[in-house]
């Protein structure tokens, strides 16, 4: 009896313990989209857009670069579908 | 679910749900075209000043000077000319604007363009969409 008392108690603890990094993890995730989103949107893109703006590239090496900014947008957006995706 | 679960998802719904505005801000106030009105900047007769924005939008710049007696706008061609790729300011020899006088600076620009807005501009969707998806799923656990 004892022994099963105390395999149900480690096992609450498990549970509840792996609960709680679950749910970290949630929080945590939910800052670090956020954070990426206005790092990448503010930030990235317009730094991005003004270094070609003032910069004499052109031809193919301005069309590459000027494909960035639409590349974090895609990464930001892959970032934030993946976990609708899996349902969290 | 236990009570520290609820709480814990409650708590990162509302961190993103809080969130959800700035970047709901951040996207609309950095995709598209933006406009600036009333940068400031130092005439530097001869030498172009570098404004904030880049790609402005052609002839929608409206520059003022102040030589020290008020706002005056000045005259393209004549007084300056306006570079719209890099968004610059060159006050003119020869023009009214004096070296060292205030600008001030108002026009419109392209912060992005084609598929960069139209992706960045689902982002704010995706995260009401996550915010949505969490407390569907977490409902559907038995919240």
């Amino acid at each position: 009896m004892l022994d099963f008392m105390k395999m149900t108690a480690k096992s609450a603890v498990a549970n509840a313990r792996s609960e709680d990094r679950a749910q970290t993890n949630l929080v945590g995730l939910f800052i670090g989209l956020m954070i990426a989103a206005i790092v990448a949107i503010q930030v990235f893109i317009p730094v991005v857009n003004d270094a070609i703006a003032s910069s004499n590239v052109s031809g193919t090496e301005a069309t590459i670069l000027g494909l960035l900014p639409l590349f974090a947008a895609l990464l930001l957006l892959i970032a934030l579908a993946s976990p609708l995706m899996r349902r969290i | 679910m236990n009570a520290k679960g609820i709480a814990a998802v409650l708590i990162a719904v509302t961190i993103a749900a809080t969130l959800f505005m700035p970047i709901s801000n951040v996207v609309t106030g950095n995709t598209g075209t933006q406009s600036v009105v009333n940068e400031t900047a130092t005439a530097d007769v001869g030498t172009a000043v570098d404004l904030d924005g880049y790609e402005v939008v052609g002839d929608s710049e409206t520059v003022y000077y102040d030589n020290g007696s008020g706002w005056t706008t000045a005259t393209s061609g004549t007084d300056y000319s306006f570079d719209d790729n890099s968004a610059s300011v060159t006050a003119l020899s020869g023009g009214s604007i004096d070296d060292g006088a205030a600008l001030r600076v108002s026009y419109d620009y392209q912060a992005t363009s084609g598929s960069t807005t139209t992706i960045a501009g689902l982002i704010p969707l995706f995260v009401a969409l996550l915010i949505l998806g969490v407390l569907a799923a977490k409902t559907m656990d038995g919240l």
